[in-house]
């Protein structure tokens, strides 16, 4: 797959290039979700991507391999600058505003990731589901192949990330790794086994948390 | 509902917070429009989905220096 930096333009500004990593189950047809999401998008007044503007990176070739071959790419460090404080405290309200009606039965349909996933997926990892975990370790084995991989297909600029499940632990692993010109304007993880509320903390057999841990996809 | 719960920016995930400002999780959850969709489908017919990329493509840059 080439690298695409072309996002669609909306004006004078260059679109973020939407990067879809999905799960354990390998990349489905991206015309799928990627219409569902466009109708979403014009529903709001937007138009989506197109399916050739989205880099969906297929990365379960790394993922089968039967042995670590190299470790991780090396991690870049940013400074949070005031500057930076100040563009991420009105991104937060501004989407506390957009998201404040959206719910599910049972609860808020969309809910910050527990801290511990950003201590790293290593850690919050030991936390999911019996039969999840088995995959997570096997992603952490090869975990430097895999980001290596996705790291060569992403393009440079502003990025939306999509993260599906096992994408989602690809994603937030990936990020310390991330090129000079690379910026991710939004994470977006779904069902991901890093955002149930048991990750970083043992669940309690029986509890409200170890049922929500239980309804994390593959 | 708790706000500051449902979506939060992470500021102190040292390293990485200059180039990712937010994350957002969209749990597995029975929806009301997209319920009979499946997989990544269905979370891509959330609307908060949109509604959470809306919010970026609509202001790339919320604070002007």
């Amino acid at each position: 797959m080439t690298p695409s930096t072309a996002g669609r333009g909306t004006g004078s500004e260059a679109r973020p290039t939407l990067v879809f990593l999905h799960g354990t189950a390998g990349p489905k047809k991206k015309s799928k979700w990627l219409a569902a999401l466009s109708s979403r998008l014009e529903d709001e007044g937007l138009s989506g991507w197109r399916p050739e503007e989205v880099v969906a990176v297929d990365y379960r070739q790394p993922l089968q391999a039967k042995r670590r071959r190299h470790a991780r790419p090396p991690s870049r460090s940013v400074e949070l600058t005031p500057a930076r404080r100040r563009v991420v405290k009105a991104r937060r309200k501004q989407l506390q505003r957009a998201l404040r009606g959206h719910r599910f039965r049972g609860g808020a349909a969309v809910r910050r990731l527990p801290a511990s996933t950003f201590r790293g997926p290593a850690i919050a990892l030991r936390r999911v589901r019996k039969d999840f975990r088995r995959t997570a370790a096997r992603y952490l084995r090869v975990r430097g192949q895999v980001i290596s991989h996705v790291l060569d297909r992403l393009p440079d600029g502003d990025l939306i990330i999509i993260g599906y499940s096992l994408g989602s632990v690809v994603a937030v692993d990936l990020l310390p790794h991330l090129r000079e010109g690379q910026r991710v304007r939004l994470l977006l993880t779904w069902g991901s086994p890093l955002g149930v509320e048991g990750c970083g903390r043992p669940p309690r057999a029986g509890s409200h948390r170890s049922r929500r841990t239980a309804s994390t996809p593959g | 509902m708790n706000v500051h719960n449902v979506v939060d920016v992470i500021t102190g995930f040292r390293g990485v917070s200059d180039r990712f400002p937010v994350a957002v999780d969209v749990p597995i959850a029975p929806f009301g429009r997209g319920k009979e969709m499946h997989g990544s489908k269905r979370y891509a017919a959330h609307p908060a989905s949109a509604a959470a990329i809306a919010v970026v493509l609509r202001d790339p840059a919320p604070v002007r220096s």
